[in-house]
């Protein structure tokens, strides 16, 4: 039976202000605070809150729809501050048992190409995150954008993922088609869904300007070749209401699928679902990074030229990320989410395909880049004077987790000094008794809570 | 003119000292940069009637130590500034067209220029600001001269980009207007064929 995966991201940047050089070492607020309230409002509004409710809707017919969602962690702090509402809705979704949430990166950064120690710990945050909200714990992880590689498939399989989804890019799947499950080619305990990108962009892409109707699309799916069974369609959320608009009739043609797929004999099926029903028939070889991006389907339109390379090392100095990761300063560690964002990259982007892209409050690619080294100049300056320049990472290491393991060395000591203050309250006491016992041997008892008490003060004042 | 060192940049206005080539702007922006920074040069080639103004407002800036007026250059000195320069601004309140961009751009020299001048319409690496808005050209010049990959970037590109446009293209396209005009096809015309198979 052919299983449709149907999976959303949730992602909004956190857009940058307009920071000139002479601010550097002055001003340490890098935000657009009003744009970014008008682009998640607008985006709520006009995409994620129509959308939701539409699939909470279909979700509570029970007519085995299913759905997966993941979110940025910069998309949940900027929804739980403008759009809590969007999250409320989510949080119905997750009742409905319909819903599985995926982790992925917190910053939907390139961290996973960029330092592996900070994408393993932004990972975990996001999935607590997800716990904390959804009362759900991944099994399942996404990276920004579908980055993936055979590197970043076993550092996922080593943090305990079942599954990863990545991009069914032609280069790496070559002749194999992306409805069945494949698994990592460095660990095979990780199962890879590939995205369909020929049906997800006739939905995110086209449906505008190429309309289907649910059966035809539903046609396609049943029409594959058999044995062929996961169709893996995967697109961000704002695909329903931005890409497309809501004027296309683009929800009225999620809510004939349930109806139109199970006509065909077609399930909806939540990505650990396809994981648990579906072995891996073979191992994919991914040897450089591949993502959903653009028509080369790789990294290039964050990496691609000298000044977002130039970027992308100085954000990922392996002195820097072991400086904010030892750090505790909770200012620092959230800029550090924000200025990671991939968007950041690729505003700075001049492929000629991205003539006519959405470059947030930058004019061009120069402008995108000298607004973001200057900012990135001021964090990590800030960066540099938390610790001494001369400390090593490894220093640092050791000093971080010495700190860490103060409260058990404390508790340690604690147990010790009781231990022996009780076993000197035991040796005072028979002291006393003896020395009471030799003068006179009937007033044994009274002895005791008198020798208790010096012995109390002497530890007290140990302690201090 | 001074000269470039690996511990110093030197940005260059080239042109008539006048009202029109917006040389106020460009001393202001040169405050802005040097308030931050002190291996950067700032070098006025070029006369004319607001020069002594122009010295006047460097010296009142507090900036005269570090912005030079090595005065009109003429023929290969030319070049030689351009190659002698980090950075190339034309800062103009009105240009029609403006070739001095393209020339510092074939000499490897990336190019800021006013989005009021006309050679802003067909270049794209190049950076543009508005000629009155000091704030945005100071942070530019400040960017390449710190950035290595933004100067790299623009030099590169900038040339390769610069190479594409040539007279034989722009001399065919009057001819082309003018046979229209003048009622002559495109294909009768033996020598407008010739000149188009030699273009690559």
């Amino acid at each position: 039976m052919k299983q449709i995966c149907l999976y959303f991201e949730i992602h909004q940047p956190i857009h940058l202000k307009r920071y000139r050089f002479f601010d550097i070492g002055k001003d340490h607020y890098y935000y657009d605070d009003y744009e970014n309230e008008r682009a998640i409002q607008e985006t709520s509004r006009n995409s994620y809150i129509p959308a939701l409710t539409t699939m909470l809707e279909m979700a509570k017919k029970d007519e085995g729809f299913k759905v997966a969602f993941s979110l940025s962690g910069t998309a949940i702090e900027m929804l739980e501050q403008y759009a809590p509402e969007v999250i409320d809705l989510l949080q119905q979704l997750a009742e409905t048992k319909c819903v599985e949430f995926l982790a992925e990166p917190y910053s939907h950064g390139l961290a996973s190409i960029g330092n592996e120690e900070s994408f393993r710990e932004e990972v975990q945050r996001q999935a607590k995150k997800m716990h904390e909200l959804f009362g759900q714990t991944p099994k399942v992880v996404r990276n920004s954008s579908l980055i993936y590689s055979d590197e970043i498939g076993a550092v996922c399989a080593d943090m305990g993922f079942k599954g990863m989804i990545a991009e069914g890019a032609k280069h790496i799947l070559g002749w194999k088609s992306p409805h069945y499950v494949y698994s990592c080619a460095q660990d095979n305990r990780l199962s890879l869904l590939m995205r369909d990108y020929n049906l997800s962009d006739d939905i995110s892409l086209r449906f505008g300007s190429q309309p289907i109707t649910a059966d035809t699309y539903c046609d396609w799916i049943a029409g594959l070749p058999e044995g062929e069974d996961v169709i893996n369609i995967f697109m961000e959320l704002v695909a329903l209401g931005i890409f497309q608009p809501l004027s296309t009739g683009i929800l009225e043609f999620f809510k004939a699928l349930p109806a139109c797929a199970r006509a065909r004999g077609l399930q909806f099926a939540t990505p650990s679902e396809i994981i648990a029903k579906h072995k891996a028939v073979a191992p994919m070889e991914c040897v450089y990074p591949v993502s959903w991006n653009d028509e080369e389907r790789d990294t290039s339109c964050w990496l691609g030229n000298t000044m977002q390379r130039e970027a992308f090392a100085k954000l990922y100095d392996e002195k820097v990320v072991g400086r904010i990761l030892a750090c505790k300063d909770r200012r620092i560690k959230a800029d550090w989410d924000r200025l990671q964002a991939s968007n950041n990259f690729r505003f700075m982007t001049t492929k000629p395909a991205s003539a006519n892209l959405y470059r947030g409050i930058y004019e061009n690619a120069f402008d995108a880049f000298t607004n973001y080294m200057n900012i990135l100049g001021d964090f990590l300056k800030r960066v540099r004077d938390l610790f001494s320049d001369q400390v090593e990472n490894d220093e640092l290491n050791a000093l971080y987790t010495q700190i860490t393991n103060l409260g058990e060395e404390l508790s340690v000591k604690e147990n010790e000094i009781s231990r022996l203050r009780a076993r000197l309250e035991k040796y005072e006491a028979k002291e006393k008794a003896e020395a009471v016992a030799d003068e006179k041997p009937a007033e044994k008892p009274a002895a005791k809570p008198a020798a208790k008490k010096p012995a109390v003060k002497k530890a007290e004042a140990k302690k201090k | 003119m001074p000269n470039k060192t690996p511990d110093e940049k030197v940005v260059t206005f080239l042109g008539r000292i006048t009202m029109q080539k917006g040389p106020e702007y460009f001393v202001e922006a040169a405050a802005k940069v040097l308030q931050r920074t002190h291996n950067i040069r700032f070098c006025m080639a070029g006369s004319g009637d607001m020069m002594n103004a122009m010295i006047r407002m460097a010296a009142e800036r507090g900036i005269a130590d570090r912005f030079h007026f090595p005065g009109f250059q003429r023929g290969k000195q030319v070049y030689e500034a351009y190659k002698n320069s980090d950075v190339f601004v034309m800062p103009s309140v009105s240009e029609p067209f403006g070739i001095a961009p393209l020339e510092a751009m074939q000499c490897g020299c990336p190019c800021i220029i006013s989005k009021q001048s006309g050679c802003g319409e067909i270049l794209s690496n190049v950076i543009k600001v508005d000629y009155w808005d000091i704030d945005a050209m100071a942070d530019a010049i400040y960017s390449i001269c710190t950035n290595d990959s933004l100067y790299q970037y623009l030099s590169e590109e900038g040339l390769k980009e610069v190479d594409q446009i040539t007279w034989e293209k722009v001399g065919l396209r009057i001819r082309e207007c003018y046979n229209q005009l003048t009622g002559r096809g495109w294909f009768d015309n033996f020598e407008y064929l010739e000149a188009v198979k030699n273009i690559k």
